[in-house]
């Protein structure tokens, strides 16, 4: 069911995702299920969005028209990210675990899983320090128009300062790994064929017990 | 008759000692800035439409005073730069960062005076200003506000002065605008009385 190149995954998901079972909801050792999915895919999109513009942003000088909004979309969207990051996290935690596949080796599976735990460390990380950088002087931080979340952080000497370079370190640190871990992903899925991707398409992958 | 004047002469004679001690050269007093009571304030255009306003929390320092010679009073201030507050914590990352004070680099910005002008009610105070390592002659306005015995058992003397520098003289080109060069300073100086 792996796929050959972009078109053939697509129509995967869209036509034989759907043939031989009902909704596939939760996981299964065989593949990812909707909410497992759509949380990946939807943090995955976010976050490397977020890591251009912060690389964008930072470099803008005050009077460039796109500097007030940039911000804006950033900590707006990182604030989404830790939100939908705390729901991943939880999703993981209470649903099954696909094994992972049987073709893999020892330490692939093992690199595997320490990325993946880095990741979940990170996706919470990462926004607690921006969040840490705006609200160092007791502002709250706002979801473009629509809410604000309060400062609650104890505030600290040199707040802003500290937690900018925390931020901006985890986030260089984990754009490594991010592209190790797409890198490993699409070497699995189209080089050794092994359905790594299609799997978290919610496609079935058949994988027996190890 | 002549015990009163006997009398008349001590006391004329204890009048020549008084004003004799009076005129002696006094030495001036050295009083302490009191950080909690003073603050130094910019004002700066935020692109020609309004007035954007901080300030720097941390400034340490002395002056000399004496009321009979106000000519010869001086003064020197200590600022540290990374107490700039203008009420944002992300305006006040980037003010601390290269494109401004540079704080890592030039920690502290220093006010020391060469030439007083001053009366009791005020006057010019000429002095030196080293800002992000650059340092330029500048004139404050000083504003006497009062002086006299605080409630403690202290001895203090309060000033507003107040100045005009160009960003652009101190090397801070960042751009902010045609009218963002000016940045006006306001500088809330109390002193207390060395004992």
């Amino acid at each position: 069911m792996e796929g050959e190149n972009p078109a053939s995954v697509l129509y995967s998901i869209l036509i034989l995702n759907f043939q031989d079972s009902a909704l596939r909801i939760n996981n299964s050792d065989d593949y990812f299920g909707i909410v497992s999915a759509s949380l990946h895919w939807s943090n995955a999109l976010l976050i490397l969005f977020l890591f251009g513009l912060g690389a964008y942003m930072t470099e803008l000088s005050y009077m460039h028209p796109n500097y007030t909004f940039s911000y804006t979309v950033h900590k707006s969207l990182g604030i989404l990210v830790f939100e939908l990051g705390v729901l991943q996290i939880l999703w993981a935690w209470i649903s099954h675990r696909p094994a992972h596949l049987a073709a893999h080796r020892w330490w692939e599976k093992l690199a595997a899983t320490i990325v993946h735990r880095i990741f979940f460390f990170m996706i919470v990380l990462i926004p607690l320090s921006g969040y840490a950088i705006s609200s160092a002087e007791g502002k709250g931080v706002e979801f473009f128009d629509w809410y604000a979340i309060p400062a609650l952080l104890p505030q600290i000497e040199n707040q802003a300062d500290i937690a900018g370079k925390i931020h901006y370190y985890l986030a260089y640190g984990t754009l490594a790994l991010v592209l190790l871990h797409i890198t490993a992903a699409l070497k699995h899925q189209f080089i050794e064929r092994d359905g790594t991707i299609s799997r978290m398409l919610c496609i079935r992958v058949p994988n027996p017990k190890q | 008759m002549m015990k009163s004047a006997f009398k008349k002469n001590v006391f004329a004679a204890a009048l020549v000692a008084g004003s004799m001690a009076v005129g002696q050269p006094a030495f001036a007093d050295t009083y302490t800035i009191d950080p909690r009571h003073s603050f130094v304030e910019f004002v700066i255009s935020h692109l020609g439409f309004s007035l954007m306003q901080g300030n720097f929390n941390d400034l340490s320092g002395s002056f000399e005073y004496d009321p009979k010679k106000p000519n010869e009073a001086n003064v020197s201030v200590v600022i540290k730069t990374k107490s700039v507050d203008t009420n944002d914590a992300e305006r006040d990352k980037h003010i601390r960062n290269e494109d401004f004070l540079h704080v890592d680099k030039f920690p502290e910005a220093t006010f020391t005076s060469t030439k007083a002008t001053l009366d009791e009610k005020g006057g010019k105070l000429e002095g030196k200003l080293t800002l992000h390592g650059v340092t330029k002659p500048i004139t404050i306005n000083v504003n006497a506000i009062g002086a006299g015995d605080d409630p403690w058992g202290g001895y203090r003397r309060g000033y507003l002065g107040e100045t005009t520098i160009k960003r652009s003289d101190f090397d801070m080109r960042y751009n902010l605008g045609p009218l963002a060069d000016e940045v006006k300073l306001r500088l809330f100086i109390e002193g207390i009385k060395k004992k």
